[in-house]
Parts: structure tokens; sequence; C-alpha cells
């Protein structure tokens, strides 16, 4: 403990010479006890500002400080645009801007330019902030060429945005009410395909000096040997890979980027460094097409089908792109004896570029800062060309991260991630509860102390079901409304599984429901119905529950075959962002993008292997 | 903390590096000997080594190094050819990053001392809207499901009402009602953690309820609810032992948005600005005003 503390010490003192400073430690009093049975909080780990330069050339003024107002429910900058505040503050946040620009100021190590001490001694040495901005404004292009400074090119001294950014992080971490964390985004695209990730540090204590950019490799297998370097250090974090719908089936890929089949190695790393996956943000949601599940009468949501480039290109990949596939082709490397390398639990997050989050579907402000402006994001800047404003058209109004967790704290937090006890949400803060055993009960949703008993007899959202003898696994779930957004249609699971051939199959059931529907000839459910007035953009609470629970045991069960199980839920339909716009306007309804939406939840899988 | 943020010697570094950083925005190609000679310096070989260094935790190998030296002196190349053809004008991605580390530069300057109490103390009381807390509900619940109960909804809920009265706060209320994923009561919730767990007309209403008696029906976005509130707390600006890194933080970011307006204001004075347009032949022109 002792050791510990005096670690930290020189940290702090280390970080205050590196311009880090304020780390705001966990106060013990304020902290709520952790609850034993897990809370909900909602986030997002994926928000750039205008320290990101794509957020930059679009027109964001916002900085991390702002990102971190925001999420708290502060007025921010609209950039132009109409101020921007959340209505339901989230409970945790991560500015994650890219890291290929992190590192601005490696002028300052320069040991080339030139420059006097006596420059700097006779400019600025006031010790008023604003004489000493004056004096720096008055010299700035009076200053002569001097000798170098040795001192000056010590790495040590350079401050990086990266600094500036986990400074911003811990100047706003409040535990037991808003978690912040570290964490950047390193950017690879081959050819415009996408292959992001962000990457999220447990704590600020233990930071790496400089971020990896994606400029040094586009492979992943950098990353990961770069993440593991940073373990040797101390450090604990992990990347979470997204929008696989715009990788043109490189994300999920079974080929390496040197071109050779993955293996053994390649599945460990990814899996030891790749516990989640975002299946949903602005630029569309990944998970499943309806090329790879025709029977799937829901996928073919908020698909956002383009790769990066900037002529609109449609992907034609639709393998290796999305994560339903690849949690088949997951457990099909698995029974080979490579182990799985996607054996992803799901998040969302919004990738918003100006700060704000934007997942709220009825309180939208676009991706970039040039789209909080209802009238240029619904129809588009004059003269932009039409695949463009198409595209923004297109753009989800983003998700959210779900995280059970026994408290609101970092490491709460990210120890949930890192279990994948998470669920993802398409905005709405809606709550998903997903347990399986072999030993449970059909009824024990029922009871009044479900949730115990669940944990004590099997495993969350994200588990490995443990081995059963002689009888189908059991799985509860309960799925609660957001009281501010639309009430619930339907719970499905989705099963994936492979056959004794090793052959890949999946399956949706609907196992709960509202009203009094029945399941059709074809085991379909009835659709239930959607009270949209597209005028006013307005919706009933009469259709739809406020909250659907069952128990369900898989009637197709084989003890021999390996499988996966995720609750899907879906909420009645209710306006897109786009109608909640041109109602605001009383400008006519889009025609290219949908109307309605409905909102939905993806808990984490839970995975079946056969015993050994 | 305290004696290192007044070190001279750290500030002088700040301010160096900061200043560094300024004269190579301002002059690029100065350092040069001549366009068309690249000097691969034993400063900047230990300036890529170190930057290296820093990204993977251990030094170069010979063939990384080589390798890191290349790439600089390809990076040298392209950079020294573009800006000849004039590719860096006019290029608002490179003119917002100009801008940007300049504002950078502008902001370690701007790097205030730490406040005293006293300024926080008057920041606070200058800005008690940001810093208010409360009003908070220590409450339970019984929810009634309006799809489960249907017409009956009005009497059921009557009803339990009454029960609830009767037995006085003795009794365990979780035993009635509907079922819900959500706690049966909730301590010290604040008006935006109601929202978020039950909706905004729920804690509007809630703000109306006299603490000590089971009253309702409330509304929820999940139906209505019964609602016991046993303690209220009013809002109240926090003492400053209670909220000082929170106020500290928007002291300085207040004090940096500040400085760096002046800073700009400073430069604006040194130009002559026109503009022209929007009508051709109607320029206006204006001296800066701080």
């Amino acid at each position: 403990m002792k050791t510990t503390r005096r670690r930290n010490l020189v940290i702090v003192a280390l970080s205050l010479a590196l311009g880090l400073g304020n780390l705001s430690e966990s106060s013990a009093a304020d902290l709520p006890a952790p609850n034993p049975e897990n809370n909900a909080y909602f986030g997002d780990v994926h928000v750039h500002t205008g320290w990101s330069f794509d957020a930059l050339t679009n027109g964001s003024k916002t900085v991390p400080m702002d990102a971190y107002a925001w999420a708290q429910g502060r007025p921010i900058t609209g950039s132009g645009g109409p101020e921007m505040q959340i209505q339901t503050p989230l409970d945790f946040y991560m500015v994650a801007d890219h890291a290929e620009y992190m590192g601005v100021f490696n002028q300052m190590t320069n040991p080339d330019s030139p420059i006097s001490k006596s420059e700097i001694a006779k400019g600025v040495t006031s010790p008023d902030a604003n004489v000493r901005l004056q004096t720096f404004a008055g010299i700035l292009r009076d200053m002569s060429e001097g000798k170098r400074d040795p001192l000056l090119s010590d790495p040590a001294l350079a401050r990086t945005v990266w600094a500036e950014i986990v400074k911003a992080a811990n100047a706003n971490y409040a535990p037991g009410k808003f978690t912040t964390f570290a964490g950047f985004e390193w950017t690879s695209n081959p050819q415009k395909r996408n292959l992001h990730r962000v990457v999220v540090f447990r704590d600020t204590a233990h930071l790496p000096d400089l971020v990896l950019s994606a400029l040094d490799s586009d492979d992943p297998e950098t990353l990961w040997k770069w993440m593991d370097a940073q373990r040797g250090k101390g450090s604990t974090l992990f990347a979470i890979p997204h929008n696989g719908n715009a990788s043109d089936g490189l994300m999920f890929d079974t080929v390496k980027r040197n071109g050779k089949p993955i293996d053994a190695t390649y599945n460990k790393a990814r899996a030891d460094n790749e516990p989640l996956y975002e299946i949903t943000q602005i630029k569309g949601t990944s998970e499943t097409h309806p090329d790879l599940s025709p029977t799937d009468e829901f996928a073919g949501f908020e698909q956002w089908d383009y790769t990066l480039s900037a002529d609109f290109e449609r992907p034609t990949h639709r393998k290796g792109s999305f994560v339903r596939q690849a949690l088949l082709d997951g457990m099909s490397q698995a029974a080979g004896g490579a182990g799985n390398p996607f054996k992803y639990g799901f998040i969302g997050d919004t990738d918003t570029h100006n700060a704000a989050a934007s997942h709220e579907e009825y309180n939208f402000t676009g991706k970039f800062a040039f789209e909080n402006n209802a009238k240029e994001r619904l129809t588009g800047i004059h003269g932009a060309p039409a695949g463009q404003i198409q595209q923004i058209q297109e753009f989800s109004s983003g998700g959210l991260a779900g995280v059970w967790a026994p408290q609101n704290t970092r490491e709460a937090i990210f120890d949930a991630m890192q279990r994948k006890e998470t669920f993802a949400t398409s905005g709405p803060m809606m709550k998903v509860r997903f347990f399986g055993s072999f030993d449970y009960g059909a009824d024990d949703v029922n009871k009044a102390d479900f949730v115990k008993l669940a944990y004590a007899k099997g495993v969350p959202m994200g588990g490995d079901l443990k081995p059963g003898v002689g009888k189908a696994p059991t799985f509860l779930v309960v799925a609660l409304k957001d009281p501010k957004s639309g009430n619930l249609d339907r719970v499905q699971i989705v099963k994936g599984w492979l056959d004794a051939a090793g052959k890949q199959h999946e399956k949706i059931f609907d196992v709960a429901w509202s009203g009094d529907r029945k399941l059709g000839a074809d085991g379909k459910l009835p659709a239930v119905g959607n009270s949209v007035d597209l005028k006013t953009a307005t919706y009933t609470g009469k259709i739809g529950s406020a909250q659907l629970a069952t128990g369900w045991t898989d009637p197709d069960f084989k003890p021999g075959e390996r499988a996966f199980y995720y609750a899907r839920v879906l909420e009645i339909p209710t306006p897109r962002w786009n109608t909640y716009d041109s109602a605001r306007l009383k400008m006519p309804p889009l025609t290219k993008v949908p109307a309605t939406i409905q909102e939905r939840a993806w808990s984490s899988p839970i995975w079946y292997a056969p015993g050994r | 903390m305290k004696r290192l943020l007044k070190e001279p010697l750290l500030h002088f570094f700040l301010l160096g590096s900061a200043l560094f950083v300024a004269y190579g925005l301002i002059s690029e190609t100065g350092r040069r000997s001549a366009p068309d000679e690249i000097v691969v310096t034993v400063g900047r070989v230990e300036h890529l080594a170190a930057g290296f260094a820093k990204t993977w935790l251990r030094p170069p190998s010979d063939a990384e190094l080589e390798g890191l030296i290349d790439e600089w002196v390809r990076d040298e190349i392209a950079a020294r050819e573009a800006i000849a053809l004039g590719l860096d004008e006019d290029d608002s991605v490179i003119r917002r990053r100009l801008r940007q580390k300049l504002e950078f530069v502008s902001d370690d300057i701007a790097a205030q001392t730490e406040p005293t109490d006293a300024d926080l103390n008057a920041y606070l009381q200058a800005h008690p809207e940001a810093f208010r807390v409360g009003p908070s509900f220590t409450f339970s619940h019984v929810y009634l499901d309006p799809a489960k109960r249907g017409d009956d909804l009005g009497r059921d809920t009557a009803d339990l009402l009454a029960q609830l009265k009767q037995s006085g706060g003795r009794g365990d209320p979780s035993a009635l009602g509907d079922s819900l994923l959500l706690e049966r009561s909730f301590q010290s919730a604040t008006n935006s953690e109601l929202e978020k767990q039950f909706g905004r007309a729920f804690a509007a209403k809630l703000n109306e309820l006299s603490p000590g008696e089971w009253q309702g029906p409330v509304e929820s976005g999940y139906g209505v609810h019964l609602v016991l509130v046993s303690e209220r707390t009013e809002p109240r600006l926090p003492e400053l032992a209670e909220v000082r890194d929170v106020v500290r933080r928007e002291w300085v970011n207040a004090r940096r948005i500040e400085a760096n307006e002046r800073f700009y204001q400073a430069l604006l004075e040194r130009y002559t600005v026109t503009i022209q347009g929007p009508q051709p032949g109607e320029a206006k022109s204006f001296a800066a005003t701080p």
C-alpha cells in the first residue's frame, strides 16, 4: 500500500511537470456502496471533439472539456449552430480523439529549431497571465534567430494533445457520479476500409506518454503488440473495433492483413485485446445484413451501407463486415482448434465529431458541426453533392453503451466491459437483463429476488454457460423501456450454432411481446403497429409494453453443438430524427430514409461449448 | 504540488517550449542551409529514436532507426516540394491546424498560477446556478402496470392507496403492485436521476409531494405509481470545501477562455482588416477594437 502511494506521488509530480496535473482521486466518502446485483449505467466511449482533425475541419469549435460538460448536462457551444444540451445526462463518457494528430507539439522537441533563452527570459516574465499573453503577442513576429537550447529537445518536456486529453478526463471524473476514461481512436483505413478501434485505459496513473498512430501501421496486430507493451509497463487497456459495415469484409476477415489465414496466435491476440464490439453508432449498425440473414425480418436496420471513400462507394463484401456472422465464424475457428477470435460482447456509441453524443433521437444535433443546423442536415449544405446529402440523411442518431456494474467508477465500469456484462442500444436508455443456465426454471424470472437467483445459478450476458447434463439451457430476460422513449414491442433471442458437420446456422425466436398477439402459422409474430403521426412527430403509449420478461428454454438444443445466444429488444415505431426535424421546421418528410425507427437493444451473447 | 507549480524553472520550460513551437510555425524555412540539401542532424536522429522509444517502450533497433530516418527524409522532401507548389495555401485543414496550434501555445502561456480559496469562493458565489445541488428525494414507490390492469387501473390504484395509507408505513410494500426492473426505493435521488429513471412528468410531480404519507397516482413513463416520500432535501449552494475541485476546474477554464480572447484581441490590434463585399465597390474597412 505504501509503495503504491509513493509511486502515485511520483506520478503526480511527473504529471505536473508534463502538464497533466489534477489527478482527481476517488474519494471514498462520496461513493455509494457497490450493488452486488449491479446497476445499469449508460455512456459513450467514442466521442470526438475539435481536437480531431476531421471534426475541426468540419467546423467543430469544441474541446474535450466541452464534451464532458455536455455529458453531465451543461449546455455547450453549438460551433455556429444552436447551443447543444443533453436531456438526460450520461453516467460515463470518453473523448476518443484520433491518435494520428495527438503528437501536435513535436516541434517542441525539434532539436534544430533555433531559439534563444534570453528571448524567452526578456519576453514573458509577468506573473499575470494576461500580461504574459500580451507580451507574447507583441514579440511573436519579432523573435530573432538564436542558438538552440539543448534542454528544450528533451522529449520529457513535450506537451502533447494526448496529455491535455488526459487532463480533461481527470478534471471531470467524479467517482460515484460521473466516470471518464483516458483513451483514443486508432484510425486504420486501408483502402478506405474501416478497421478503426477505440482504445480505453482503466486508470490514468499508468498511461503511455505517446499513443500509437495508424500512420505508423494500419495492421491491428501492430496495435495489439503495442497494447501488450503498455501492459508490460502497468497499463490496463482494451480496444473496441467499430463499423465493420464500412469495412467491405475486412473487419472480421479470416485472412490477416499480410494475406495469410488467421491462426491461433492471431485469434488469441484478438480475443485478449478486444472483449467488445461497437455494434451501432452514427455510421450505422453492423449486427447483420439482409443478405446474410434473409430470415431475419428486422435485419437491415440503420445500415449506412458505404465504405469510407469520398465518392460514396458501396461495399460489396457482406461476410467479414457484420458481427453476427463473425460470432459464427469465431465458433468455427474454435471448433477447428485455433481458438475464438470473435468472442465479442456488444456496446453502442455515437462517434460524434462535435463533442455532443446526439443519441437522443428527439434531440439530434448531427455527427459533424455543420449538421448542427436542422435544415442543413435534412437537405444538405447548398451545393453539396447528392451522394453526400444522402449519406448524411442515412446517419443514425447513434447508440449508447449499457453496462451492468456495481458502482459508477472507472474500475467498476471498465471491469464490467472487460467481462462483457454490457448491452448496446440504438440510443434510448432501455435496460436489458439477460442470464443463462441449465439450472433455471422458466418461472424464475417472476420471482421477487430473480436477479440474485439468476447470478447464483447461472451467468449474465457476456458469459459462458456452465456445463449441464441431459437438459437444455434456460435464459431469463427482462427488458425495461426508457421512460422517455417508446414502449417495447418484443424481445427476441438470436441463436447461432454449428451443427455436427460444422455447418453454421442462425435462428431468431420471439420470446416475449406486448398485447395479445399470437404467433402466426409461419412462426412469425404480427407487427406491433405504428402510432407515429408524421406531421407532429408524436406517438402514443397505446401499443407496446413498459416491461417484458420471460424465461425461455432452447427447444432445439443439442449438447454436442457450439452455440451463442443474445437478446434483442425492439421498441414500437417512433419518429426517426429526420421526422422530428421536418415536423419542427414544417418541411415535408424525407423520402429516401425511413420516417420511423424501431429503436432496439442488443445484449452481449452467452456462449455454449460442449464439455471436453 | 503548489511548489512545483510555482517553480520558475518549470515556467521557463513551459514558456520556452511554447515559444519554441511558435517560432517553428513562423520561421519554418529559416533553419535550412540550402533548398536542395537535407541534413539529418544528430539531434534529429535522437528525436526520432526518442519518439519511437516513447511509443514502444524500448529503443529502436538499427533497422528500425534506419526506417524512421528514411521515412523522415521522405516526409521532408514531400513537404518541401508540396510547399514549393503552394499546396499548403488555402488549405482549410492546414489553416485550422495552425490556428489550433497557436491556441495551444497561448493556452500554455495563459496557464494560471493556482487560484486561492478566496478566488474560488468568489467564483462559486458569482455562479450559484452552476454549482447548486438538489433538491433530492428519498422515497418508496409501488408500480401499477396499465397494460396488466386494463380498465381496473383506476380502481386498483385507489384500493392500493387506501391499503398503503392504512398500514401507516408499517408492513412491506415491496410485495404490492406489479413488477418493474427498478429499485423499490431510492436514496437521495436528484431531479436528474428521477427524470432518467421515471421520466419528466414523474420528476415534476414528485417535487410537489409533501413528505410523510403515501400519495398518488403519480404517472411515469411506465404507468402509474403510489409514492411515499420519506425525506426531501432542499436545494442549496454547497460550501467550497465540498466542490473545490469542480469550482477550480471551472475557474481555470473560464480564465483560460478569457486570457485567450485577450490574446486574440492583442493580435487583432496589429492588423487592419478590410472586408470587401457583399456588393462590389462597397468595401468597408475598420480598425480592430479590443
